[in-house]
């Protein structure tokens, strides 16, 4: 989570990272509402609206879907399919 | 340089589980594992082929977010430490990892072999399952 609940702190990694071209994103927070409400007002997302069917997510480190609810202060990452090991 | 790996190999013995840019040692994670009590000791080592395709690498680069990455790794230690009464160690490095080299290392120790065994398999599984891990890049030869 991050300090200030005025904000929705944005990660993406690898591919996500690639796809968004960028790593960071912090948005100002207005109102609880689902991720996917999020995703689909903004036109900078569009490249994750595009694939929910694939990227995983999660909030606050845990994992999550794209009709959780987010608030203030939360970290929401975008996950593309995992390839450790 | 050698002092990194010093650390690293430091950190590996009080902790179950490790993210490291520094390479992986099974014989630091069997120590983490070895007790008086258990009987069997399994290990994994998942090292980096020299093909990715038909194309010959060098090396996979590897990239994690890391906090939620320890947290997905403890908590399948705590798991696999509940249903089968075993210790675990993981590592996992991070950044470049050369062939042949281990990007991950399992060890699981229990009183005896099934339920080591068991324990291993389901750990490696559940990491490659769960754990955001990635493999972003690679070295071609």
């Amino acid at each position: 989570m991050i300090e200030d609940d005025g904000f929705v702190r944005f990660l993406f990694f690898a591919q996500s990272a690639d796809g968004m071209r960028t790593r960071e994103m912090i948005l100002p927070f207005s109102e609880r509402r689902p991720l996917s409400q999020i995703l689909q007002s903004d036109p900078r997302f569009s490249w994750v609206q595009e694939r929910q069917n694939y990227l995983k997510v999660s909030i606050n480190q845990e994992f999550a879907d794209f009709e959780t609810e987010v608030q203030g202060g939360d970290e929401v990452a975008i996950l593309p399919p995992f390839s450790g090991g | 340089m050698e002092t990194k790996w010093r650390s690293s190999l430091l950190l590996a013995e009080d902790k179950p589980v490790l993210l490291t840019k520094e390479p992986l040692s099974l014989g630091t994670a069997i120590q983490y594992v070895s007790r008086s009590d258990r009987g069997a000791i399994v290990t994994f080592s998942g090292t980096v082929r020299e093909r990715e395709g038909n194309r010959k690498i060098q090396s996979i680069s590897y990239e994690a977010y890391e906090d939620m990455a320890v947290k997905r790794m403890k908590r399948i230690v705590g798991l696999a430490e509940k249903d089968w009464d075993v210790s675990v160690a993981i590592q996992h490095c991070l950044g470049l990892v050369p062939v042949q080299e281990a990007s991950l290392v399992v060890a699981c120790a229990g009183a005896h072999r099934q339920e080591a065994f068991e324990a291993c398999q389901f750990v490696v599984d559940s990491i490659k399952r769960e754990v955001p891990i990635w493999k972003v890049g690679f070295e071609w030869v």
